[in-house]
């Protein structure tokens, strides 16, 4: 490829830092990554606005980088926006297991405490891991509901440690994310 | 300006900017930054991710187009926009009056 004439923009610079924006984004588990094409085009018009402003092209691909912020920092944004994102349906999921958990409690069966207790622990373990700001929120929603629905069925208070398991659940997806966490 | 200060209102001001015209992502920047003097210079990579945010929520909508021979993903207010930018803005109005009414006065 000829180098690119003084105030014409090519486009292989950008290729160095849409890789490290990828890697970013890939070691924050966010899931959409359309953000880079998008970026991608924005580094262009940005480098190609400076360069009608006067700048060389050298200058004007430096301060489209430097205007874009880093690519950990733009991965860190897509993360916490991906969170807020997903909550509310990762409430609606939660309360659901939460409740069909409580349903099988105080159903007439035999050998359902391991399914209740892995269903519960693991549950909440994968829901403070994706979205370690809500642990409690899991713990409650997952582990809350079948203590009440055990003790209105039988007036047991044993059914309370579902609460214990959730919200051990929930500290090992808060340490998990903790040490997957990439910065 | 110290972009954390702008994080509070960082949704207002983009779908203000999104009310006067459909615009992709960079040339919402500009506006944000043309519009502001200048002030409002936050890192531009950190706008897409509340401007999906801002979709996923229904305020606004986005869609692939080829524009000067590059492909970019235009957003527009959707009709939800609207309605929060004009309680936001009724919000912010209210809060900037009383900030002046307190802070504003001369000592």
């Amino acid at each position: 490829m000829s180098k690119p004439e003084f105030g014409e923009v090519d486009t292989l610079w950008a290729n160095d830092y849409l890789q490290e924006l990828d890697t970013a984004l890939v070691r924050r588990r966010v899931w959409d990554r359309s953000i880079a094409e998008e970026i991608h085009a924005h580094l262009l018009d940005s480098a190609e606005g400076a360069v009608r402003e006067g700048l060389s092209a050298t200058a004007a691909q430096a301060r489209a980088l430097e205007r874009m912020g880093s690519p950990q920092e733009v991965a860190q944004a897509a993360l916490v926006a991906q969170r807020v994102r997903i909550t509310p349906r990762a409430f609606r999921v939660a309360l659901i297991i939460g409740i069909v958990l409580a349903l099988i409690d105080i159903l007439p069966m035999t050998g359902k405490t391991v399914f209740l207790v892995a269903s519960i622990t693991i549950s909440a373990t994968v829901l403070s891991a994706l979205i370690p700001g809500k642990a409690w929120l899991w713990t409650i929603t997952i582990g809350g509901f079948l203590p009440f629905a055990n003790l209105m069925v039988t007036g047991r208070y044993g059914g309370f440690l579902a609460l214990a398991m959730a919200a051990f659940g929930a500290l090992v997806g808060l340490g998990t994310q903790r040490l997957l966490r990439p910065d | 300006m110290n972009p954390e200060r702008l994080k509070g209102h960082l949704d207002m001001l983009l779908l203000s900017v999104l009310a006067t015209q459909p615009a992709h992502g960079y040339a919402v920047i500009e506006r944000l930054r043309n519009g502001s003097g200048g002030a409002f210079d936050l890192p531009e990579g950190t706008i897409y991710p509340a401007l999906h945010r801002l979709e996923a929520a229904g305020l606004v909508k986005s869609e692939w187009a080829t524009v000067a021979g590059r492909k970019r993903r235009v957003y527009r207010l959707a009709e939800r926009g609207s309605r929060a930018l004009a309680d936001q803005r009724q919000e912010w109005r209210t809060f900037a009056a009383a900030v002046n009414a307190v802070a504003g006065g001369q000592p």
